[in-house]
């Protein structure tokens, strides 16, 4: 139980670090704001599953499962605003009226 | 009894794809981040969505911006279409074939709008 | 045991916030420094959730549950102020 929450940790803290080298290497906002808010998100959710199966009381369990839940629903708010304004602020408008349509129709 | 089966695998199916999609950003980055490594193939694309109403269409657009590697940008209700931003464009039938099969069901049941079909 | 995953998960919070300064102090946009930001609030639950595996204390996972909560709020306004600022036209440093 130990061995596999301080696995969990490490790799959170791995991919915490990876997000963050994501930031500094990828050539634009738009593509750093994916390495930012998913992986960091991903590695947070790694960090509290992890933090959990250390001290597995239901006085954690909650506060964990809050912090996890409100980083959901935050998070596709904050992603989606940001993706625009940084749109808006490089000036891809046209970039965005060109954008192919791709895949079939639903059915 | 049906609309909660079909949230529970909803949910199961986006947990799934926000851990495998999340391991291959990582590896977008990883790749593109050393050393002399190229950029990721970004792109802007169109999906069409099935059918559904207004808070299916959040609700699908928010689990696209939680899938990692895909950032929903615009929802367009009229023609049916989501505005993507993606990381790695090299295999685009995959991420439509996500979509359609780990999302589009379970909404469908639950917002879906079978008269504006 | 303890000791080893809370040392780890400082020191990849610590490392992951050093490359996000890097990130704010280079920008080149406000968008870049705004997504740096995010890897700062996830450090900051993460450093706060290693504060509490230290000391067994779980006030400092309310912390972290306030931050969840807060930290988008910086995102948002920032994302208002681009949408009414008038238009750069040579990109750069927006607003």
């Amino acid at each position: 139980m130990s061995a596999a929450a301080v696995l969990l940790l490490g790799l959170g803290a791995a991919l915490l670090v990876i997000a963050a080298w994501g930031v500094i290497s990828l050539p634009d906002a738009l593509s750093r704001q994916h390495a930012a808010t998913k992986a960091g998100t991903l590695a947070l959710t790694l960090v509290l599953l992890g933090a959990w199966l250390l001290v597995p009381t239901a006085e954690w369990a909650w506060r964990l499962a809050l912090i996890l839940g409100f980083l959901m629903a935050t998070l596709p708010v904050a992603s989606h605003l940001l993706a625009r304004a940084a749109v808006v602020e490089a000036g891809l408008d046209q970039q965005i009226r060109d954008a192919p349509l791709i895949g079939d129709e639903p059915h | 009894m049906k609309r909660l089966a079909a949230a529970v695998t909803l949910l199961l199916r986006f947990v799934r794809a926000t851990f495998v999609s999340g391991f291959e950003t990582v590896a977008v980055i990883i790749k593109s981040g050393r050393p002399g490594g190229a950029p990721p193939p970004v792109a802007f694309l169109r999906v069409r969505f099935a059918p559904m109403s207004a808070q299916g269409a959040a609700l699908l657009g928010s689990m696209v911006s939680l899938t990692p590697g895909s950032t929903t940008i615009d929802i367009d209700m009229e023609r049916r279409e989501l505005l993507l931003h993606v990381l790695d464009a090299s295999d685009t039938d995959a991420l439509v074939a996500g979509i359609r099969r780990d999302f589009e069901p379970g909404l469908r049941v639950l917002f879906g709008t079978e008269a504006a079909a | 045991m303890m000791a080893l995953a809370t040392g780890v998960l400082v020191a990849g919070a610590v490392i992951a916030a050093a490359l996000a300064s890097v990130r704010i102090i280079a920008g080149p946009t406000l968008s870049d420094r705004v997504v740096a930001l995010d890897i700062f609030l996830a450090a900051a639950i993460a450093l706060a959730v290693a504060a509490s595996l230290g000391t067994g204390r779980t006030v400092f996972l309310d912390v972290a549950i306030g931050l969840a909560l807060v930290g988008f709020v910086a995102t948002i306004g920032w994302a208002r102020l681009v949408h009414r600022a008038p238009r750069d036209p040579n990109g750069g440093e927006g607003p």
